[in-house]
Order: structure tokens, then sequence, then C-alpha cells
């Protein structure tokens, strides 16, 4: 890991704008051209991006929870019993 | 070319087709078990998943599980179509969980000074570059497990949107449909959360190295 820390520098909270859009995918092409080449040249917001991005990717693996084995029979053992014949009628 | 972001999106986002649901909510009108069986194998990870890192209990999570989906059988005979299957359900779910939260609110169970505020200019702090970690090291591991715990410290509507559209991959706007608000204030939420989260990532990966 860097210890070194970037400063912001004057046009780095108009590129943070950018940020979400960016990794999403959704930047207008002309933009993402401009963010990328502010990119090559600001140490800082390729910091802010890499760890931006670790965080989605963190965020989207906790979707690989698994649920309790049981978790299913015990609704489906629960729901018929309770309500019966002719459910939502 | 396609980012390996936007790929995985259009996996998760990938909808389930309108008919099958169609014949699926008839079946279960007709109280066809193998019906109710396909729809709780289909939706209850979601719904476990979702309604666990909503209320953050270590008990009685299964039985809001169970509740919101005794709510789903009670009316999909009244179901309307109006929505996907899916962003009914989802719903429903969201609104169990809701309950149960505003019923610990009441007991005072959770302290208000327990929830970490949004910072919205928390972009700017000056936050060193710890994905140089090597993957390997307990470290990194950890950061998973500590994302986990502080998606519980998120205002309500933040943690709801975040859940719903990061860690479930929901397209924006079916997030939007299943919260009853607009795609932008989906896309702000969930840009504040993720500052907030990666903040707190920064902040523990810190604490660990001193």
């Amino acid at each position: 890991m860097t210890k070194t820390i970037h400063r912001p520098r004057g046009r780095c909270p108009e590129m943070v704008k950018f940020l979400q859009d960016y990794v999403e995918g959704t930047l207008d092409s002309d933009v993402a051209a401009r963010f990328e080449r502010h990119l090559s040249t600001c140490p800082g917001c390729v910091a802010f991006l890499n760890t931006y991005r670790e965080t989605v990717r963190i965020g989207r693996s906790l979707r690989e929870e698994e649920v309790p084995p049981d978790l299913k029979e015990r609704i489906l053992a629960t729901i018929p019993r309770r309500e019966g014949k002719g459910l939502g009628k | 070319m396609p980012t390996l972001i936007e790929k995985r999106a259009a996996v998760r986002e990938r909808p389930s087709p309108a008919g099958d649901d169609a014949l699926l909510i008839r079946r279960c009108r007709a109280c066809d078990e193998a019906a109710f069986a396909e729809l709780v194998d289909r939706f209850s990870p979601f719904v476990y998943r979702v309604v666990r890192r909503m209320v953050y209990v270590e008990d009685g999570v299964e039985d809001i599980v169970q509740e919101a989906f005794i709510q789903v059988f009670r009316n999909i005979g009244r179901f309307r179509g109006d929505s996907a299957l899916s962003t009914w359900i989802y719903r429903i779910a969201i609104n169990a969980a809701r309950m149960h939260l505003r019923a610990q609110r009441v007991s005072k169970r959770i302290p208000r000074e327990a929830l970490v505020p949004i910072d919205p200019d928390g972009h700017m702090r000056h936050i060193p570059d710890w994905t140089r970690i090597p993957e390997r090291t307990l470290l990194r591991r950890d950061l998973r497990r500590t994302l986990d715990s502080a998606i519980a410290g998120l205002p309500t509507p933040y943690r709801t949107v975040y859940l719903l559209a990061e860690v479930e991959g929901l397209p924006h706007a079916e997030t939007a449909r299943v919260l009853g608000v607009r795609v932008p204030t989906v896309k702000t939420r969930l840009h504040r959360a993720r500052l907030q989260l990666r903040r707190i990532l920064a902040e523990t990966i810190e604490e660990e190295r001193i």
C-alpha cells in the first residue's frame, strides 16, 4: 500500500462527480475520455477510483452468502398450514 | 467493449420471462404446491439476504422472511400485474423488514446515536490506495466482513438502496420501483452509501496497520 496521500487538485471535485457513472459504464464516451485523461495525470483520483471500484466489488460479493439450508422447507411448512386453500382469493 | 462490471450487471439484470411469471401466479392461486415451492425456491434467497441485512439481528430473521412469504401467498390473488412479480415480492420483503425496524425503534433497541450519519462530502477525504494490499493477506479477507458489518450503520434509506442495487444487483429502475422513489434518488443514495462504506474500509485498514 502506498503511504503517499495525494491532495485533490482544482479539477478533482469535478471529476469525482463522474465516478459513479464511469464505474457503472454509463458515462458518455466524451466525458469518459476526459475523465481518463485526468486520471493519467492525477494519482489521487486513481487511488480514489481504485478504492471506490474495490468497494463496489466487495459489496457485490456479499450476494454469495449462503442461506440456511432448511429455510425453504420452513417457509413451505408454515404457509400452507396457516393459509389453507384458496390463497389470495 | 463492455467492462467486467457491465457484464456482471447484465447477468444480474436478466429479467424472468413475464409469461413464466403469469403461469406461476395462476398455479399459486390454484394452490399448486409445486408452484409454491418454485416461488419460494426462486425468491427466498433474495428475501433472506435483504431482510437479514436490513434488520441485523441474530434471531428472528427467518420469522420475518416467513411473514413476508405469508403476505405473498395471502395477497397473490389480488396481484394485478402492474409490476413484475419480482418487484412486488421485493416490496413486500422490504416492508416486512421495515415493520420490524419500526417495532425495534419503538422499544428503543437501536439507539439513534449508533447510526452512522452519511457524509456527503466524504469523497473529499484523502484516502490512501488500500487496494494495493496483497489479496491474500488476512486484512483483505476481513474487508468483506467489515463491509457487511458497516452496512448496518447506514441510515435505513441508504441501506435499503445499497442492498437492492449493489448487493443484489437490481437495476436502478427496478430498485426505484420497489422503493417508490425516483431513479436519480437511487443513484444518489447508492453513491453516498458507497462513499461511506469506502471510508469505513479505509479507516479499518488504517487501524489494523497501526
